[in-house]
């Protein structure tokens, strides 16, 4: 992007802070979604017993505030436990229902609408039929219903995957700080197919199990990523070069293998059924970049828009984005290893 | 005949928000996508960022630039000031009657210096941020909302005023005024509802 449209970043840069505001302790966690599996352990002709397994992620350091709610005519076996995880609180509960009323049932979750977190909800019956679905904090509870036409959970992965983007805002500000660095029309391109192609190679490969990297570490990483366009950016504006700015998209491409695997802890194939995979990973992977390209068109738009109007800032303003991408990067790297320790 | 029908359900639209809104819009996002989503699902709230939008475009660079600036600082400084004082304003007369007499000067071609357009912004800010205020109350997030809220007018205003400045074909301005005679319709319609205790 050209000279006009710099300060453009600051408003932005700005504007994705306070989006993390919040979220700013741990950040990467806190898109994590739920899960509540159900198992079915016996089938009798007067009753069922199902195994319940409710995995609530820890919201902002605490347990997290969405509780489950069966159905009262579900009858508890034995006091239920509770497993504290490293990030993540195991709820398990054995239950007896009545026979063939389990399709039709509701189960709430209530607190789920005070939060951003997504809960997939996975029914395993002893004849091998499985099921799933996704349950948004806009309408927190899921009415079984056995199987459900493909087409549905492709628009549930779909909204999942864009919702994810949206919400994490260290890959947006990479993508931000690429923005600022590319020149023309030919290297934006080449920038975001390359961050696209290698941010998709690890989310499958992440997603189908074959290679992972532990949270920690894998957070700090991506911090670093954003840490290491910040001086990019300055080397920019004072018109100077570097490999990076030459070939951004290898870059883009380097770093975009790591934030693949930051995008796979959004979807959770524990327990999801084997022929479902496939679909929920195009799926989840293509409303990410639906999502990142309405972010590039987004700032694109008002890139073109503020050309067109004019606007003139003063030289610490423009220098501004660089310094808060860089001290974000920085404050993120320093935060997230120290989390490791 | 058509049109009339169209103004007609722009108008049920543009009414809506009122009562569809009281509460801060569930984006399952967070406060800040809470607050943008619920300027964009409020047709009377994008309609008004819209007027303003157009009328600064029309009025030059400076106008535009005084617009995309005033206004969301207004809206968001009357979203906090409505939340600090309890007190929300019911969407009534008055807002319409400034939209209806913006929708008439962008169909009439009116071109505002930014000295003059800047409080008219700032105006339209206030009385819609004090409207929106009722939507936060009892909200968690509502400043994060707000920052939503301010940043959804901000980019809109910018995207509309430089449209408007851009647009140099004279049918294009031509085109760019029959939108502001549907605006000043659109309202027109919902004043007529207003007097008349429909809405």
């Amino acid at each position: 992007m050209k000279s006009a449209s710099r300060p453009l970043v600051l408003w932005l840069a700005c504007a994705l802070l306070l989006i993390g505001l919040g979220p700013a302790p741990a950040l990467a966690h806190e898109s994590q979604p739920g899960l509540l599996e159900l198992r079915q352990l016996t089938a009798g002709s007067s009753e069922q017993t199902w195994e319940v397994l409710w995995r609530a992620p820890i919201y902002y350091g605490q347990p997290h505030p969405a509780r489950l709610q069966l159905p009262a005519a579900w009858q508890p076996v034995a006091e239920p436990t509770l497993q504290r995880l490293l990030s993540s609180e195991l709820h398990r509960q054995l239950v007896r229902i009545g026979p063939e009323t389990l399709d039709g049932s509701s189960i709430g979750f209530p607190g789920l609408e005070q939060t951003i977190t997504d809960v997939f909800v996975r029914v395993t019956r002893l004849d091998g039929t499985e099921s799933s679905q996704l349950v948004r904090p806009t309408k927190p509870q899921a009415t079984l219903r056995g199987e459900r036409p493909w087409s549905q959970s492709a628009v549930e992965y779909l909204a999942l995957g864009f919702h994810h983007i949206l919400l994490g805002i260290d890959h947006l500000l990479f993508v931000l700080g690429l923005l600022v660095i590319v020149r023309g029309v030919r290297a934006l391109v080449q920038t975001i197919t390359a961050f696209t192609v290698a941010h998709s190679i690890t989310l499958a490969l992440a997603t189908l199990g074959y290679a992972s990297i532990p949270a920690p570490p894998l957070n700090a990483a991506i911090a670093l990523s954003i840490l290491f366009l910040g001086p990019e950016i300055v080397r920019v504006w004072r018109g100077q070069t570097s490999f990076t700015i030459r070939h951004p998209w290898v870059v883009a491409f380097g770093f975009g293998l790591l934030h693949g695997f930051g995008f796979a802890s959004g979807l959770s194939t524990v327990g999801m059924p084997r022929a479902e995979i496939p679909l929920a990973l195009l799926m989840f992977n293509v409303g990410v970049e639906l999502g990142q390209l309405a972010f590039v068109g987004l700032i694109l738009l008002l890139h073109r828009a503020l050309r067109v109007l004019e606007f003139r800032w003063p030289r610490w303003a423009e220098l501004g984005p660089a310094y808060l991408i860089g001290t974000l990067g920085a404050y993120w790297t320093l935060q997230r290893t120290v989390m490791m320790l | 005949m058509r049109t009339t029908a169209w103004i007609a359900s722009l108008a049920l639209l543009a009414g809506a928000p009122g009562a569809a809104h009281a509460h801060l819009v569930n984006s399952g996002l967070g406060p800040f996508y809470n607050g943008t989503l619920h300027l964009l699902l409020s047709p009377s709230d994008c309609l008004a960022v819209l007027a303003v939008g157009l009328l600064a475009g029309q009025g030059g660079k400076a106008s535009a630039r005084a617009a995309a600036i005033t206004l969301p600082l207004a809206w968001g400084g009357a979203v906090l000031a409505g939340l600090t004082l309890e007190r929300a304003a019911e969407p009534g007369w008055l807002e319409v009657a400034l939209l209806i007499l913006l929708g008439v000067s962008v169909a009439a071609g009116v071109r505002l210096p930014a000295w003059v357009l800047a409080p008219v912004a700032v105006l339209i800010g206030i009385v819609h941020g004090l409207e929106t205020a009722g939507a936060l109350v009892d909200s968690d997030g509502a400043l994060v909302a707000v920052a939503g809220i301010a940043t959804a007018v901000a980019v809109l205003t910018l995207l509309t005023g430089a449209l408007a400045v851009s647009l140099q074909a004279a049918w294009t301005r031509v085109a760019l005024q029959v939108g502001g005679s549907w605006i000043a319709a659109v309202e027109m319609l919902m004043l007529g509802w207003i007097l008349q205790g429909i809405s």
